[in-house]
């Protein structure tokens, strides 16, 4: 059960800077990546079912109110974004009608997708804490610099442009290779993975700590 | 021994993945309809052999270039309101590729569609244009094709729909031959840049040579008009053509 969970997580990590890269890998793999994300979902959600289950027990401490409002509105993109990218699918989906609602769709997708990514890593950090707690301090600082070049490329790839309807079209330059994206993917994902750990640590009650540990 | 399974989980995961990404890359919107294109340009080589004589060497005739050019810019654009810049009477990108010709001394022709059935407003010529990306429509050029015996640099531009050319503009490169052709794309958009333009002209004539494309915003092209004539002159030189 722990295994199969962790198979899952750790596809959903490999496959959303696929995503990311958008038309870097061509517009027919995004939406074959798409889908996949969205049953990775599905499944990832089904797995972890007692979190729905226990919404309604237990008290709610302002940390667990923190945790469960980014579940929630993770949660709602979950849904809304697969909905969006369906709507303006050139390749899988075009059998199906669209009611006139691809531009609004593609309007939506654009910026639901970096604020869903940043959604997306900070959930996998405030989840990823035990592991984060086990590395040494080397890995840390490894860590700490590689989100630190995070920073760096979070602006230069534009994603507070998209993240705030500054653009409503994504760039991509095709003369560089897909890789380098992909890498600047990566560092902002530990990037936010690290922000979600360290507020949600900040956020544990002494209480709570001194029961975990 | 549970390592190892997992291990192998995510090997296969992206063993999957590199798979699908090697399919995926292999079919754009620009290689699809292959078939359908030779069967349409059959039907118009039929239609052009039908031409009496006369009317071919008058067509010619009225074809001879004024300019004696050997560039030619081939464009598409639209009118009407459109992404950032409100209604506007001049195209966005018929407004570079007059820089262009102006820049250059080419010739221009504009790809004008046989039914005009684009709407005005944004939102609605955003949705008729995934409409026909979907549809891998081929919408009918209106009026003359180009002959373009008579040129060796065709600039090619267009504005970006849904991260690609126009469908019509397909109808284009599946009706004129620009193969053997220097060819230079250039594109006018809201942020996603030459959107592979380049890419697909190249797959489209495999036997042309694409060079440096030029992308510029529509709200550049129509607000900073100096500005833009300035890249284009800059973009032109570089080029060297």
């Amino acid at each position: 059960m722990k295994s199969k969970r962790m198979a899952i997580d750790t596809a959903m990590i490999l496959v959303l800077p696929l995503l990311m890269a958008y038309s870097l890998i061509g517009e027919r793999f995004h939406e074959i990546a798409g889908t996949l994300m969205l049953v990775l979902f599905l499944t990832h959600h089904s797995l972890n079912s007692a979190w729905r289950r226990n919404l309604s027990k237990g008290r709610y401490s302002l940390h667990r109110i923190c945790r469960t409002t980014l579940n929630a509105v993770l949660l709602i993109f979950m849904i809304l974004q697969p909905l969006c990218g369906i709507l303006i699918s050139k390749h899988i989906y075009t059998f199906l009608p669209t009611g006139g609602l691809s531009s609004l769709a593609r309007e939506i997708h654009l910026p639901l997708a970096h604020w869903g990514f940043v959604l997306m890593c900070l959930h996998t950090g405030v989840h990823l804490r035990p592991f984060i707690k086990r590395l040494p301090l080397w890995g840390k600082a490894v860590g700490a610099v590689i989100a630190a070049y995070g920073v760096y490329a979070f602006v230069k790839r534009q994603f507070p442009a998209y993240m705030f309807l500054k653009t409503g079209f994504a760039f991509f330059d095709y003369s560089e290779p897909a890789l380098l994206f992909i890498l600047d993917v990566l560092a902002m994902m530990v990037l936010f993975a690290a922000l979600g750990w360290w507020v949600d640590r900040g956020l544990t009650s002494r209480a709570e700590r001194r029961k975990a540990e | 021994m549970i390592k190892m399974k997992r291990m192998l989980t995510i090997l296969l995961v992206m063993g999957m993945l590199f798979s699908m990404a090697s399919c995926g890359s292999a079919s754009s919107a620009a290689s699809q309809p292959v078939e359908e294109a030779a069967k349409e340009t059959m039907v118009s080589q039929a239609v052009d052999t039908s031409h009496t004589e006369a009317e071919i060497v008058s067509q010619n005739q009225a074809d001879v270039k004024v300019s004696g050019s050997d560039t030619l810019v081939i464009y598409f654009s639209r009118t009407g309101e459109q992404y950032n810049v409100g209604v506007i009477e001049k195209g966005n990108t018929a407004i570079v590729a007059e820089m262009i010709a102006e820049t250059t001394g080419a010739d221009l022709y504009e790809v004008i569609p046989a039914d005009d059935h684009y709407p005005t407003t944004y939102k609605e010529l955003t949705d008729v244009g995934i409409q026909e990306q979907r549809e891998r429509a081929r919408p009918a050029i209106g009026g003359e094709l180009p002959d373009i015996s008579g040129y060796d640099t065709v600039f090619v531009g267009a504005p970006v729909w849904w991260g690609d050319w126009p469908m019509i503009m397909y109808t284009l490169f599946e009706s004129v031959d620009l193969n053997g052709k220097t060819l230079i794309p250039f594109s006018t958009h809201g942020g996603s840049g030459l959107s592979g333009f380049d890419r697909s002209l190249g797959a489209a004539f495999p036997n042309s040579e694409v060079l440096k494309g030029l992308a510029i915003t529509g709200t550049d092209a129509q607000n900073k008009q100096d500005d833009v004539k300035t890249r284009v002159q800059k973009w032109i030189t570089e080029l060297g053509v």
